[in-house]
């Protein structure tokens, strides 16, 4: 909620003909943070599941297809705080240029 | 107190050291894994040459007779080399249910086997609803004249692909989810009526479903009472679970370790990533979760050589730690080695995708810390 209405600041900043502001970093890593958490919910909700890789298995073979596809988003959810300036390098970011540090 | 390991148990785990070392370097892991059973035979026959496989069972059957303390110095140095062979599912697992099966034909019979490395094992108790509870069980055995007969599906079972003979679980008498009246049954992995679906986890090893469908099972097969198998199961459960945590404090060990190397070598803005404060701070938190696990690791194996009455709390504890700590310490990793931690190329991620797996087996944190939870407060 909170990350929708930040996305809205940015947009509505880049709408007045600013350039998307401070804010974008934030808007990193919180929505990679978000994104992660929402990943991990799934990985539990799976159970033992979560390790499953079908293979030439099926959903009907094995149980059910929700432990594949929530490890294969976890997974691929790892490189989100890592990619497109690490989430620590937006804290160097923020750091330096919004608080001035 | 003293926790230091006896001088036996220090060689013990100094000849699994050894063998993680000369053995079991990252490629060679990455082939055994790989392989058709999901283990390589030669080192399961070097385990048995070694007295490994002897561990857990008592000195009448030919055993190491072992307790909690030598299978916890073996499994740390295993989950750092982060070994595929299945030393918790074959003498861990099925070995403790044969232990504590009371069933003296059946342990005659077996337990020689799985010392000499000859007889793989797996323990069936998981089902397609039943979640990380035990008693949930909807797989049926109906008595006939001196037999039973199986009906029902187990899922995720591990080394189920290799397995000779598997212990089931299956319902005797009473409701889906009762304590009461399951039964453990031992069959034979090519009797008629058993189909196995093959596929792997993340983690690398082989797991089976076993279709059961009109199987056949002498009586004398029956380890323990009938419809008083959960017992077994969950003191079964409970001695390995402290090894699957020791196995996960070995991982946890390795990954911090190999994390701070790394960020001594990767360069960035010209100097070591190591040297950033906000880096090194994240790394002293790795460390002290990994001490953390180990602590409580010491208390549970502990509470298990003294057989204290709190061990089943002792253990929840110790497994929402080990879940809690081992996620801190996982994500870390990968974070810290930036993209190279997710590579396939790179150990540390199979690590992280072990030390989850070992989170979901037997319940994760969530459903431990609840446990601990009706262990301590309710009546």
């Amino acid at each position: 909620m909170a990350l929708e209405f930040t996305e809205l600041r940015v947009l509505a900043s880049t709408a007045d003909g600013k350039g998307p502001g401070v804010e974008s970093s934030l808007l990193k890593i919180k929505g990679t943070e978000i994104q992660q958490a929402i990943q991990q919910m799934y990985m539990d909700l799976a159970g033992y599941y979560s390790g499953v890789i079908h293979g030439e298995e099926t959903a009907e073979t094995i149980g059910h297809a929700f432990g594949h596809d929530a490890r294969q988003a976890y997974m691929y959810g790892r490189a989100a705080t890592i990619y497109g300036g690490s989430n620590e390098v937006q804290k160097n970011i923020t750091a330096k240029y919004v608080l001035g540090l | 107190m003293n926790f230091n390991l006896s001088e036996e148990q220090n060689m013990l785990k100094d000849s699994v050291t050894r063998f993680v070392q000369d053995e079991y370097d990252f490629e060679s892991r990455r082939a055994n894994a790989a392989s058709e059973l999901g283990f390589n035979p030669k080192n399961w026959q070097t385990f048995a040459d070694l007295g490994w496989l002897s561990i857990p069972f008592d000195e009448a059957h030919g055993g190491f007779g072992g307790g909690a303390t030598d299978v916890m110095a073996v499994m740390e140095e295993m989950g750092k080399g982060l070994v595929v062979e299945p030393f918790i599912a074959t003498v861990l697992m099925f070995g403790g249910l044969l232990n504590k099966s009371g069933n003296a034909a059946v342990q005659d019979a077996n337990i020689e086997k799985v010392i000499d490395g000859s007889l793989q094992g797996a323990f069936a108790y998981g089902e397609r609803q039943s979640r990380f509870e035990l008693a949930d069980v909807k797989t049926t055995a109906t008595p006939d004249g001196d037999y039973f007969v199986l009906n029902g599906e187990k899922t995720v079972v591990s080394n189920g692909a290799a397995a000779n003979k598997v212990v089931v679980s299956a319902r005797t008498s009473g409701d889906q989810c009762d304590e009461a009246g399951i039964t453990l049954f031992l069959i034979d992995t090519d009797a008629a009526g058993v189909e196995r679906t093959i596929y792997r986890l993340m983690d690398g090893q082989l797991v089976a479903n076993i279709k059961l469908t009109d199987v056949r099972v002498a009586a004398d097969q029956v380890l323990g009472d009938v419809d008083n198998g959960f017992s077994i199961i969950e003191a079964v459960v409970a001695d390995v679970t402290i090894a699957l945590c020791a196995e996960a404090l070995g991982i946890m060990q390795k990954l911090t370790t190999t994390t701070i190397e790394y960020t001594k070598t990767r360069q960035q803005f010209g100097v070591a990533i190591s040297s950033f404060q906000a880096l090194q701070h994240r790394m002293v938190d790795m460390f002290m979760a990994g001490e953390q696990a180990k602590s409580i690791l010491y208390r549970a194996v502990c509470a298990a050589e003294s057989g204290a009455d709190d061990l089943a709390k002792n253990i929840a504890a110790l497994k929402v730690m080990i879940g809690r700590n081992g996620k801190l310490i996982g994500d870390e990793a990968i974070q810290l080695h930036g993209g190279m931690g997710l590579t396939d190329e790179l150990d540390v991620g199979h690590y992280v995708k072990r030390l989850m797996m070992i989170n979901t087996t037997f319940g994760d944190a969530d459903y431990q810390q609840q446990k601990f939870n009706r262990l301590s407060y309710s009546d």
